[in-house]
């Protein structure tokens, strides 16, 4: 049985916590998804 | 006017529907025909909700006849038992009565996603075995009201182990039974109980974070972060040990028999386990014009549809190029499958044999995202088709992304999942030489931003398929 090597950093612990800071994520990886939406919808041509 | 049948109302076949009917509307006399058991459309991602008892599955759900009575589709609630691709019509049998139907068509398109394979492992399941699955709204209920069962065993003072992750070396989807192990964690830490638990991991994937992908590795300024940094991160946080590298022999009451890589059997003693169960095909004849079985011709021998892809090729020499692009059927070209209907060219993530020749490896899953791309693509493909083009409309893995978010904890503000992106889904070295993917695309990061984003794709998916104002332009 093996146990996890890796380990986040108390900071790392913080910002993935934070209301605040999560809140500006969200927008940041909302326009990130929209972008790849777009690479996705590339291939179609039929509109 | 051209008829056509979509067998199956996933996130496959259902949109493909609401696209056909869209795109087709105005345009001539076409008939489009749903056949489909299920009475609902069933949201499989929030399942894992439902199977803590924090969501009721009804959240999941909405009926399918009066959104094709709003787009004038036509709804059969039947199986599909058989295609007569040479004569262009399938025989179903309506999920009341069993009573078969011939229903002619003029394209088909195959979503009926995939059989829960419980077979493959003795012991495996809820209803002949001793395991809970996630997998479908039914399941859910089911493994939430054992769950909930245990939750009361140990308010009680109870001790218990509880294992979750895949029960075959062929499996897929284990993001699923990553989003329902660490749910069953926050849940039991609410509750105050989580001391009492043990909680064991246990899977098929090459490395921890692979979710039958090949993992991810996503660029953080100097630095690349993986999937398994992140799954080792959140499991290291939760006090969550793991197996993997496994494949489960056989279940039964009290013990999980499972052998790794390395040839070693185990056996993992458990009081509740939820395993997500390898897929197969659908159980459909495929039957050509003089009564003889093609299905060998069709399908792949795990009984999924065979498009565009270019099957044969060892792991080591498959690349983005060899993935389907339009999902069309090489032989009978009026023959589309999309979702988890189609048969992939090969696994995404490295499969291997243990000394004793038992395969582990992972299967390729498809999110429903990645379902409704292809989905999208073949309806779109029909539609050139009966407008008199070749299909020009393309949905590769090798070039599309795939958008996950896996949840940890539901709730606003204290929530908590992981954001995955990858840009492609299957590594395409042709385009991308060093890994496959872009690294500055791809990103795995946990935190609440996942969760609100979980949340809100609930609503939006629900929103979008059930064709309800501006529809269209939710991607």
């Amino acid at each position: 049985m093996a146990q996890a090597k890796f380990r986040f950093s108390d900071s790392d612990r913080r910002r993935m916590h934070s209301l605040i800071s999560q809140f500006f994520r969200a927008i940041s990886l909302a326009f990130h998804f929209l972008k790849l939406v777009k690479f996705a919808e590339k291939g179609y041509k039929t509109h | 006017m051209a008829k056509i049948v979509i067998a199956g109302s996933g996130f496959a076949g259902h949109y493909a529907a609401l696209i056909l009917a869209d795109k087709l509307k105005g345009k001539g006399n076409h008939e489009i025909t749903v056949v489909t058991p299920n009475e609902t459309f069933n949201y499989i991602p929030s399942l894992i909700w439902v199977g803590v008892g924090q969501m009721p599955v009804e959240k999941t759900q909405f009926k399918l006849k009066p959104v094709y009575d709003k787009f004038g589709i036509n709804y059969e609630r039947a199986f599909l038992t058989e295609v007569h691709p040479d004569e262009n019509y399938v025989i179903i049998e309506s999920y009341d009565t069993r009573t078969p139907k011939r229903l002619n068509y003029d394209y088909l398109l195959v979503a009926t996603g995939p059989k829960l394979n419980f077979d493959a492992t003795p012991g495996l399941g809820p209803d002949k075995g001793y395991t809970y699955s996630v997998c479908t709204p039914p399941h859910a209920v089911e493994t939430a009201k054992a769950y909930l069962e245990l939750v009361k065993r140990l308010e009680k003072g109870d001790k218990a182990k509880i294992v979750v992750g895949t029960g075959h070396g062929g499996c897929t989807c284990q993001g699923a039974a990553f989003e329902y192990i660490t749910n069953v964690h926050n849940d039991l830490v609410a509750r105050g109980l989580r001391d009492r638990v043990e909680l064991l991991w246990l899977s098929n994937e090459p490395k921890l974070g692979d979710f039958g992908i090949d993992g991810l590795e996503a660029r953080r300024g100097s630095l690349i972060f993986t999937s398994e940094m992140m799954a080792e991160g959140m499991f290291y946080d939760y006090g969550i040990k793991y197996e993997i590298r496994s494949h489960v022999h056989k279940v039964d009451e009290k013990k999980i028999y499972t052998e790794n890589i390395d040839g070693e059997f185990k056996e993992i003693e458990y009081d509740f386990a939820m395993l997500i169960p390898p897929f197969a095909g659908q159980p459909i004849k495929w039957i050509d014009k003089d009564g003889n079985d093609i299905k060998d011709k069709v399908c792949n021998p795990a009984g999924f549809v065979k498009v565009d892809a270019v099957y044969g090729k060892p792991y080591e020499e498959l690349d983005g190029p060899d993935w389907p692009k339009t999902y069309q059927n090489p032989v009978y070209k009026n023959i589309f499958a999309a979702g988890i209907a189609f048969a992939p060219p090969g696994p995404l993530s490295k499969p291997s044999k243990s000394p004793n020749g038992t395969l582990i490896a992972p299967a390729p899953p498809r999110t429903g995202y990645t379902a409704e791309l292809s989905g999208k693509a073949a309806a779109l493909n029909i539609v050139d088709m009966i407008e008199g083009r070749e299909p020009q409309n393309t949905a590769s893995m090798a070039e599309t992304p795939g958008l996950c978010i896996a949840s940890m904890k539901n709730g606003i503000f204290s929530g908590m999942a992981g954001t995955i992106a990858i840009y492609p889904v299957a590594r395409n070295r042709a385009k991308y030489p060093e890994y496959g993917r872009d690294l500055d695309l791809s990103l795995a990061e946990p935190g609440k931003a996942g969760a609100w984003f979980k949340l809100g794709l609930h609503y939006a998916f629900l929103w979008k398929l059930q064709g309800k104002p501006f529809w269209k332009l939710i991607p």
